[in-house]
């Protein structure tokens, strides 16, 4: 079988897949909802049908569960597409947006907003108020991927080991400052910088799942569309040169999307790591590393892994939670360690 | 000096007083060139001597301290027009994800508009012609450093494969045979100039004197960042030019079986 089948009967897979884990996860809880119930409850709210359960469900559902849900789709597409697209621009299949700096910039800001917040946003309207972890999030990430890129170019172009480098540089910085930070925060403040270094989708709401969606889902559609492109500069930037591609243009805009994307997933849910290295990587073991298959199956495929590890962190610990951040290193790190593991017998 | 910009008449590759200077470093000087189609250019000369700055500046991958490349009259041509006009082989390639090579040599059909299934039919030629067609599912990873250089070979003639609608196709190869057997050196220079038979203008860097000799219908030889000598292989391979540049003592004889010199070492 061709891979241009293979790749069809994967996204086709996936589809099909992507609304089960859907139900499932809207189902999965302290009060387990059955299948049929959600699907009528949804199809009500959608004016399809008339409804005859029980208001408790439809509540859990439409003000904890959907917004949930919803937020960990998007947020785990996402996080994969930003890393599917790194990975195709440093022509490394271990680059990842943590590995840029982009995460841990996003961090510290969001870190700066739980701690000093009281300070910085005195006489600020209030909805800049409630959402300052998250802008400042975001204008970390930003600023991080920014001075990355700024070390990384010369008049020749972009160095893909000293953006690398750089990011390591960055990382570290980070680190320091969210010591810098745990060290002065209160008790209170303490507890909200740790439940955020550890992500959790649990503090969804439908504000959230609007920003995200007006956000990311725009940023998924256009790196999408970068599935040729990606292809060619995995050659090389001279030989996507060659192939006519504006090497530069594509570079700056690939960064400020990928930024943007990390970003704004950070932002909402604290620091969740390694999707975005291991779900492109699944899907190039199975159906090869053509950006036009990797970049849409990587959306779905994060989603779906997001949602899988936050049922997993709601129900291990229940009715206590488990942080989707230690969920999602546990399974990521090892597998990492193996990637590296493989490289090195490789490279000997 | 021909205005540039109404190039439809000019169908020629032209640098034209190309100088390339890194701090008080020349690495090129003042080079003309004329690159025409239906003719094998070789390009030859010791290392360092500016032969890949030269495809570098050809290709447009680095702009020239002075002078111009004229691709057909023009030299602001939108990259994915040139990339309808001008092939280029770089020296080595690195791509480390598992594409087959079927796909490596489909990704030089990025720049044209055509069907899939068409893209499919000219990939599969393109790798026959570099006797590649067996390494077609192989994965790229696992291919060996000769058979890379003909996978990336076949990619960059599917990508000048079709007639361009803004005038004549050139290829420029950097040591395209650096790699591969002596069977496989033969293979590629003789389609070189098919290639060119074909109307396709041909410069390739080398370092082999006897394959340049007998494939091309020029020589240019290029030492220190200048052009050393310029001419056909008779008038280019003599013993004191090529001791001269090279510093090397050799004999010129004529080819026993084709028309052009042979080279041998002392």
């Amino acid at each position: 079988m061709s891979r241009n089948h293979q790749g069809a009967l994967l996204l086709t897979a996936l589809a099909i897949l992507l609304p089960v884990v859907v139900i499932v996860s809207i189902g999965v809880g302290a009060v387990p909802i059955p299948a049929g119930d959600i699907l009528t409850i949804l199809f009500d709210r959608l004016g399809l049908s008339d409804s005859t359960i029980s208001n408790q469900s439809a509540l859990i559902i439409e003000s904890i569960r959907l917004p949930r849900t919803l937020l960990g789709l998007i947020v785990g597409g996402s996080l994969a597409v930003a890393g599917a697209s790194m990975q195709g621009l440093f022509r490394n299949p271990l680059a990842d947006p943590s590995i840029v700096g982009v995460s841990s910039g996003a961090a510290l800001g969001a870190g700066i907003a739980i701690v000093l917040g009281g300070l910085l946003f005195v006489g600020a309207p209030s909805l800049v108020q409630s959402y300052s972890v998250s802008i400042l999030a975001f204008v970390g990430g930003v600023l991080s991927t920014w001075l990355v890129y700024k070390v990384g170019t010369t008049s020749n172009g972009t160095s893909v080991a000293t953006m690398l480098l750089a990011g390591v540089a960055i990382n570290a910085l980070a680190g320091a400052g969210m010591g810098m930070l745990n060290y002065v925060a209160d008790d209170t403040m303490l507890r909200n910088l740790t439940f955020w270094q550890m992500g959790s989708l649990g503090g969804a709401t439908w504000d959230l799942v609007i920003i995200c969606a007006t956000l990311l889902i725009p940023v998924v559609l256009i790196l999408g569309r970068y599935g040729l492109v990606l292809n060619a500069l995995l050659l090389g930037e001279s030989e996507a040169r060659h192939l006519g591609i504006d090497v530069q243009k594509v570079k700056l805009t690939l960064i400020f999307l990928t930024a943007l994307a990390v970003g704004v997933s950070v932002s909402v849910s604290g620091f969740i790591g390694f999707v975005g290295l291991v779900v492109p990587h699944l899907i190039r073991l199975a159906v090869g590393p053509d950006h036009r298959i990797l970049l849409p199956a990587s959306a779905m495929l994060g989603g779906i892994l997001l949602l899988v590890a936050d049922m997993l962190s709601r129900t291990i610990v229940a009715p206590a939670e488990l942080p989707i951040g230690i969920v999602t290193a546990l399974m990521g790190a090892p597998f990492f360690l193996s990637l590296l593991w493989q490289q090195r017998k490789r490279i000997v | 000096m021909a205005s540039g910009k109404e190039g439809a008449a000019v169908n020629t590759l032209e640098v034209q007083g190309v100088s390339v200077q890194i701090g008080d470093r020349h690495l090129l000087q003042d080079i003309n060139l004329t690159l025409k189609p239906r003719e094998v250019v070789s390009v030859l000369g010791p290392n360092g001597a500016g032969k890949s700055t030269l495809m570098k500046v050809i290709s447009g991958e680095r702009k020239p301290s002075s002078g111009e490349v004229l691709l057909n009259g023009r030299s602001d041509w939108p990259l994915n027009h040139q990339a309808l006009m001008l092939g280029v082989l770089p020296q080595s390639s690195s791509l480390s994800f598992p594409f087959t090579a079927e796909e490596v040599v489909l990704l030089g059909r990025i720049p044209c508009a055509s069907h899939h299934d068409e893209n499919l039919m000219i990939t599969r030629e393109a790798l026959n012609k570099v006797d590649g067609l067996h390494l077609q599912d192989r994965h790229y990873t696992t291919l060996s450093g000769g058979e890379r250089q003909r996978v990336h070979m076949a990619r960059v003639l599917a990508q000048i494969w079709d007639e361009s609608p803004y005038g004549q196709r050139y290829l420029l190869l950097d040591e395209p045979t650096s790699a591969l057997d002596p069977a496989h050196q033969q293979l590629t220079l003789k389609m070189a100039r098919q290639e060119a038979d074909q109307g396709i203008g041909v410069m390739v860097i080398m370092h082999d004197l006897n394959l340049a000799a007998r494939y091309s219908d020029r020589i240019v030889i290029l030492r220190n960042g200048r052009i050393a000598a310029e001419g056909t292989p008779h008038q280019v391979l003599t013993p004191e030019t090529i001791g001269q540049v090279f510093d090397i003592e050799v004999s010129v004889s004529e080819h026993p079986a084709y028309h052009c010199p042979l080279v041998v070492n002392h």
